[in-house]
């Protein structure tokens, strides 16, 4: 019963994912079109001198919050339903459904703000709107669909969860939660095509003329890295800011039974976070890379142009991230007995942590003025300046990248004994892949010196690799080694309250980081609405100072974690019940 | 009591990311309506001026022609040899192949910018390329965008630089305006008299019927000067003094705080000023009698916000007499290079004031600034 459901359901999925069929089928509504509009300065709605980009921007990053936090959480409920299925304990089956709990009170509001800012974008920047439409076609009804499909099946998904618990069901509850995932991310593809194809258009001639399919102007050279790049993004988003949720419920609850269960929560979501978020820095890596092969203009803009102080932003964010994070790992460290034994290393990755995060805010590459430069007695500092080239950021990122991980092999460690035989032997080879590791990577990092820049790039491959052995080589060892070890008593709810806000500092960071990013990558389009096809003559068509965008950031930032923590409070309410009659 | 502190922690960390943002240099976005140009009745000099603004500026080409490896270090390198080697290389074989003479620079120069490909420097070839596709866009389309004269301007600049005479027409009127769109902090100026006011010139030259005397005078300078001085001279006010004045009196950052539309508009206009009778301020009518008399004779107003004039290149002297003694002020207009303002930069004021000013007109000048209010 259950292998016929799932044959019927990957029927479905192969069929919507497959770009003949899903996001080449406007296709045959043709539509001839000399080009791109030419919308002069005067063609662009004043309405109550309301700012235009403004009211786009903002609701543009708000839905973008929204949705990366809704399409995320189902991914990983499913794979901790999955969990409760393959180990047997429903603590998991549980947790999957308080993930879907707090998805559903955001997914109406995602919706909302998607209204919105499609509102604003007809209303303010019809022209654009309207050659978009005529590029994708029928992609854009597609996409009306799929977010109905959308709806369906999470509303589905969740009101089944207890009616489909147990026995065969629960795998049709888990076909069902596959089909949202896979709905999700088809939603979140064909979106990243309409973001993408303005940064690098396809399937348009110089003159934004239609010259090929819809499915040309989906595959645009920015849209896998973009997708890759915010699939994974989503899920360190998504857990990050479940771990906030198991933060505040932790600090709110007196129960030490319900203590317990959000510190689980929140070293879930933790894990979670990390999980999305150790490989992040290379899918940057290749969008970047991707920028520089279509445009290398436009890649010197973002990072050695007018936009590169916002890496150092950039910078300062990830460094919070990841220290508050390693924070929160070694305060795990005092759940369980053994875990002292291991908080004497804690002071030498913190250096390592505090090192890398110094290297990689000291910028290189950056407008100067004549005067600053005189200052400085060079373009970069004569004696900080080598430490801002990619060499040394690409090493300290990796390093930090390597402790973070050790951070949580640690507090693994902490509770399990290991009783096999080659124990031994099997710490001197995770010992021994942590040490070549990192010869490799501050090597090849030295290697990037005396090098040219072509090379200098390619030396970035063997670190990635070295961090990637480091992990996936500790993990293999420790799956096996720690097969049948004697587990101890891991001590959930015995946390400091430092230690949640410690995980409340991932949501906030992660969604300004978020801001950020979002209004770079729009930047570097400069004063284009389709790079190099279509002209952005409206009267804010110019890069807003850093500190403009910082206080939008952070008004849209303040704004998101006010309906977050909205949505929080009403989980809670949900939970809460009044005393019955007596 | 949670939930307050939550928000609390948030709300704080966010300011932290605003503030950090603020701490930041800032580029400030030019807000200002695309402005155009024309460059009618532009010089050869001047086509040179416009080409190493644009090379830096709308070219974009600094962007990778620099030091970082990139692209080759077009300014730093010997054009003139490297020019001929590249005419004569044997991967050539474009429209200038196996010519001489600065003609064949110019088409192979023309060529580079619109067909990058043709030929691609040894090592700077897109990477899997092997030397035959450059990463260069093509600058006469987007994103970058030059007019034919734009790309004359810049073939102009790197012939001179390669010490030929350049080979390229001169705009004529029918050729399209030049984009003022270069790198600016504020929105671009289109009158002279504006342009004069901004950067405040007649506080020091005779310009808008200041009959200031500290700078020389620019009557009839178009007779004297090309366009290209006149240009060069605003940009690199050292570069030459002019007899009787002293060097490190004019600012020599109006290259970049000067928008390239508003040194074409300053420099037409003062090439076409009329020869002018010099007038002396003071020099032949005994010292002034009045504090404003003063604050007009020596053009104070020009740089400090004095009497209306907005001034902002000097510090804001409201209030002064509560901070400053009467000997302070005084020994500040005297000798101003003892003690410079936070936030401003030394060699800017005249510092002969001791020497041209009459005591009377030092004691009113200081008597009227310890009565300026905030």
């Amino acid at each position: 019963m259950k292998t016929s459901y799932l044959i019927a359901l990957i029927v479905v999925f192969v069929a919507l994912l497959a770009p003949e069929f899903a996001l080449a089928a406007g296709d045959e509504v043709s539509t001839v079109l000399e080009g791109a509009p030419k919308p002069s300065r005067l063609d662009y709605p004043l309405i109550a001198g309301i700012s235009a980009r403004t009211v786009a921007w903002s609701m543009a990053q708000m839905h973008l919050f929204l949705a990366a936090f809704v399409l995320a959480v189902p991914l990983f409920a499913i794979a901790t339903e999955f969990m409760s299925v393959a180990t047997g304990d429903d603590r998991f089956d549980n947790m999957a459904r308080e993930f879907m709990k707090i998805t559903m009170a955001a997914y109406s509001l995602t919706a909302l703000v998607g209204g919105g800012l499609l509102l604003s974008l007809l209303v303010f920047y019809p022209h654009l709107m309207g050659y978009l439409i005529k590029v994708f076609r029928g992609q854009m009804l597609i996409y009306a669909l799929l977010f109905g499909l959308e709806s369906i099946t999470l509303y589905v998904y969740f009101y089944s969860w207890d009616a489909l618990r147990r026995g065969n069901r629960k795998w049709f509850h888990m076909s069902i939660g596959l089909l949202l995932n896979t709905v999700g991310l088809t939603l979140m593809f064909v979106a990243n095509a309409w973001a993408s194809f303005m940064m690098s258009p396809a399937g348009v001639d110089a003159a934004g003329a239609i010259t090929g399919t819809v499915w040309e102007a989906t595959r645009n050279p920015l849209w896998n890295p973009l997708n890759l790049h915010r699939f994974l993004d989503n899920i360190a988003y998504g857990g990050a800011i479940v771990g906030g949720y198991a933060a505040y419920m932790f600090l709110a609850e007196k129960d030490p039974v319900k203590k317990a269960h959000y510190d689980w929560m929140g070293y879930t979501s933790n894990f979670i976070a990390i999980l999305g978020f150790l490989p992040l820095p290379f899918a940057g890596y290749w969008l970047m890379a991707e920028i520089y092969a279509y445009s290398q203009q436009m890649g010197i803009t973002a990072m050695g142009g007018i936009l590169a102080w916002l890496f150092i932003i950039q910078a300062v964010l990830i460094g919070t991230i990841m220290l508050a994070a390693n924070y929160y790992l070694w305060s795990g460290l005092m759940r369980t007995d053994r875990g002292a034994q291991y908080a004497k290393y804690v002071k030498y990755i913190a250096v390592v942590l505090v090192g890398g995060f110094l290297v990689w805010v000291t910028p290189h590459t950056l407008i100067l003025t004549a005067n600053e430069i005189q200052t400085l007695g060079g373009t970069s500092h004569k004696i900080l300046g080598p430490l801002g080239i990619m060499p040394a950021k690409n090493t300290a990122v990796n390093l930090m990248l390597v402790m973070t991980f050790l951070s949580f092999q640690m507090f693994y460690r902490s509770s399990r004994v290991p009783t096999v035989s080659w124990a031994k032997s099997g710490n001197m080879v995770v010992i021994a892949l942590y040490v070549v590791g990192i010869v490799n990577i501050v090597g090849a990092g030295m290697y990037g010196y005396i090098t040219p820049t072509v090379y200098k790039v390619g030396a970035s491959v063997p670190q990635v690799l070295s961090t990637l052995m480091i992990i996936i080589g500790s993990v293999i060892i420790d799956v096996f080694m720690l097969r049948g070890a004697k587990a101890e008593k891991v001590h959930w709810g015995r946390m400091s309250e430092r230690s949640q806000y410690a995980l409340f500092v991932l949501p906030v960071a992660f969604t300004w980081l978020m801001g950020l990013m979002g209004y770079i990558r729009s930047s570097l389009r400069t004063k284009w609405h389709v790079y190099t096809i279509m002209k952005d003559n409206s009267p804010e068509n110019y890069i807003p100072s850093l500190g403009d965008a910082g206080n939008t950031i952070t008004a849209i930032t303040l704004g998101f974690m006010a309906i977050m923590v909205f949505v929080f409070w009403l989980s809670r309410l949900g939970a809460t019940k009044q005393e019955s009659r007596s | 009591m949670t939930f307050l502190r939550i928000i609390v922690f948030s709300v704080v960390m966010m300011l932290f990311f605003q503030g950090f943002s603020h701490m930041l240099p800032q580029v400030e976005p030019d807000t200002s309506p695309p402005v155009e140009v024309s460059t009618d009745g532009l010089d050869m000099a001047g086509m040179i001026a416009l080409g190493e603004e644009l090379f830096s500026g709308k070219g974009t080409c600094t962007l990778c022609h620099n030091g970082m490896g990139r692209a080759p270090d077009t300014l730093e390198m010997d054009l003139s040899a490297i020019f001929f080697s590249r005419l004569g290389d044997a991967r050539y074989t474009g429209v200038a192949a196996g010519k001489d003479g600065a003609k064949a620079v110019e088409g192979y120069l023309r060529e580079s910018m619109q067909d990058p490909s043709v030929f691609v420097v040894a090592g700077f070839g897109k990477k899997g390329s092997n030397d035959t596709v450059s990463p260069m866009p093509v600058v006469d389309a987007a994103p970058i965008e030059l007019s034919p004269v734009e790309m004359n301007a810049v073939i102009a600049f790197l012939q001179d630089r390669a010490a030929f005479e350049p080979t390229v027409p001169l705009p004529s009127a029918d050729d399209v305006p030049v984009a003022g769109d270069a790198p600016a902090v504020d929105a671009a100026l289109t009158d002279p008299v504006d342009i004069i006011d901004e950067y405040g010139c007649a506080a020091c030259h005779d310009l808008n019927e200041s009959g200031a005397d500290i700078g020389p005078l620019l009557g009839g300078i178009g007779n004297r000067m090309s366009r290209a001085l006149v240009m060069e001279a605003i940009i690199d006010p050292n570069a030459v003094i002019a007899d009787g004045f002293d060097a490190d009196f004019m600012p020599d950052d109006f290259g970049e705080t000067m928008q390239l539309s508003e040194l074409i508009v300053l420099s037409t206009y003062l090439m076409e000023l009329p020869e002018a009778a010099p007038v002396a301020a003071g020099d032949d009518e005994g010292p002034a009698s009045t504090a404003i008399e003063v604050i007009d004779a020596y053009g104070c107003g020009g740089c400090h916000d004095l009497e209306g004039s907005e001034g902002d290149l000097g510090p804001n002297l409201g209030g002064i007499g509560a901070r400053m003694d009467r000997a302070q002020i005084k020994a500040a207009i005297i000798d101003p290079e003892a003690e410079i303002a936070d936030g401003f930069e030394g060699g800017m004021m005249p510092d002969d004031f001791g020497d041209g000013m009459a005591e009377s007109e030092l004691i009113l000048i200081v008597d009227y600034l310890m009565n300026l209010p905030e």
